[in-house]
């Protein structure tokens, strides 16, 4: 391990290595790719039971929803874990903007950011159409976010703002403590969206992530499904906002008590 | 050993940190309980695959974010226990309990939030509830497992006996083993506080609730089965062979 580490160096200061790999472009192309596998496989996975269980005419079972939970949570998993050394992917615009509010992300680079993450999930989500299909549309809404007929706006508001705030807590902890951001933040965020969707799905999808619900919403709207963007901002995009930032925002003034107690013994 | 900040400071991570546990485990119960309602399906393999994932899940994060401020007991019996093994002291240990049931309260009138007052009903928001078994089978079983809960805690967390990092995901794998085989009997709550603020906001809601029960099974089992064990592996294992 460590001669190879001594080998890379080789090709490089230290310093310009750590450079490069945080330059803009690079971490834009990273968060774009992974956001693409997150919609295609998550979405996917919603996109084709929605369509399976409408062919026997049921809705999505408890068996339908631990299978999404996992995959959800095992994909978030496997991008945190190998996004490591471009200091990890967010794969979610609350994440980003919840760092950026507590000073772990530089607010300089939110807005390409959110673009990367856009473009990524809107291209997850057309590529989820051209393996399954016109059905993976119309009836599956390519995994997007469907609001439960029995849930009203209020309980939309509450499963998505605060299972985003849940979600950030593993997420803020890793940015701020070096042992937790070797690996056990990405492990047990992506383990936290596993219950979070077994929990929240029935409801709202438990998109709990802006850019997640945005990439099929914005392609079946051409399938001409009505889409309700005032309560798709509100829900999908304020909410979860509004629960990361207040997650991060709690989370980093413990965390910053513990720094204080350390320092002085 | 690293510092501990203010106690104030971890009761509120306690707080919310069994708010969390409240509203996933038991609204993820809840979620499915209705799910198999409206749809007719009979799921309870799976739905019990499910109330101990998500039980156990949350656990492990719960550990891996507070786990370096509070020690995330999450659960009066576990606070006890570690009192009884001097690892806290009694005036910690009040203020821990104070806040896991505000905690708790919280998590349970979140699910209402969450789910509206269909909550209260048929899935009775996951309150214990004893199936098959006598209210002594039911005290001996949450014994057991809280016994068994806080054995892994206090091997992984005080006396790190676990590979360093590993004591959330041992924890939260504990929790989800102890509730797969609990729950058909009891609902493995091995938690007071999981126990009691499901019970009281339905007691509030005008919902009969058999107190005697709480009291014997979900109460006295779970605090003298963390205390037994936590004695009975510091006699095991004494303080001074310990790692700490």
């Amino acid at each position: 391990m460590q001669e190879t580490q001594q080998g890379s160096i080789q090709d490089g200061q230290p310093r310009d290595r750590a450079r490069i790999r945080r330059s803009m472009p690079r971490q834009l192309v990273a968060e774009a790719s992974a956001m693409f596998l997150y919609v295609l496989a998550a979405g996917g996975a919603i996109a084709f039971l929605r369509v399976h269980a409408s062919a026997s005419e049921q809705t999505l079972s408890s068996a339908a929803w631990l299978f999404i939970g996992i995959v959800h949570g095992l994909t978030l998993f496997v991008a945190g874990i190998v996004s490591t050394d471009l200091s990890g992917v967010h794969l979610n615009p609350a994440v980003t903007v919840g760092l950026a509010s507590v000073g772990k992300y530089s607010w300089r680079r939110v807005p390409a950011q959110l673009g990367a993450q856009a473009a990524g999930a809107v291209a997850g989500a057309a590529t989820i159409l051209l393996i399954y299909g016109r059905p993976a549309a119309t009836i599956g809404q390519l995994g997007g976010p469907i609001i439960s007929s029995n849930t009203t706006f209020f309980q939309a508001l509450v499963g998505e703002g605060l299972g985003t705030l849940i979600l950030m807590l593993p997420q803020a902890a890793g940015a701020r403590d070096k042992r937790l951001s070797q690996g056990w933040s990405s492990l047990a965020a992506g383990l936290m969206v596993v219950a979070l969707t077994m929990e929240i799905g029935p409801s709202t999808t438990a998109m709990i992530n802006p850019a997640r619900a945005f990439g099929p919403e914005i392609i079946i709207v051409f399938f001409g499904l009505p889409v309700n963007w005032g309560i798709f901002v509100a829900v999908f995009v304020l909410a979860p906002v509004l629960g990361a930032v207040a997650g991060a925002k709690v989370l980093g003034w413990i965390y910053g008590t513990l720094k204080e107690a350390n320092a002085t013994g | 050993m690293t510092a501990k900040p203010s106690l104030g400071v971890r009761c509120l991570a306690e707080l919310i940190g069994t708010c969390i546990l409240l509203f996933v485990a038991n609204g993820a119960a809840v979620s499915v309980a209705l799910l198999s309602h409206t749809s007719g399906q009979t799921t309870f393999v799976v739905d019990l695959l499910i109330v101990g994932l998500a039980a156990g899940l949350t656990r492990f994060g719960l550990v891996i974010v507070f786990g370096s401020i509070s020690g995330a007991h999450v659960n009066p019996a576990v606070t006890l226990s570690f009192v009884t093994i001097r690892q806290l002291s009694p005036r910690d240990a009040a203020g821990y309990i104070g806040a896991q049931i505000v905690g708790a309260l919280l998590g349970v009138l979140l699910i209402i939030a969450l789910f509206g007052n269909v909550a209260l009903g048929a899935p009775r928001l996951d309150a214990p509830m004893l199936s098959n078994v006598s209210t002594v089978q039911g005290a001996a079983i949450e014994a057991l497992g809280t016994g068994i809960l806080v054995v892994v805690m206090i091997t992984t967390m005080v006396d790190a006996a676990a590979p360093e990092g590993w004591a959330g995901l041992t924890i939260g794998l504990a929790l989800a083993s102890i509730n797969l085989f609990m729950w058909p009997s009891t609902r493995a709550m091995v938690n007071p506080a999981r126990a009691f603020a499901p019970d009281l906001v339905l007691w509030t809601a005008g919902v009969p609730v058999q107190w005697g029960i709480f009291a014997a099974v979900y109460l006295v089992g779970p605090l003298v089965g963390g205390i037994v064990a936590a004695l009975g592996y510091r006699y095991v294992v004494p303080r001074e062979v310990a790692k700490q």
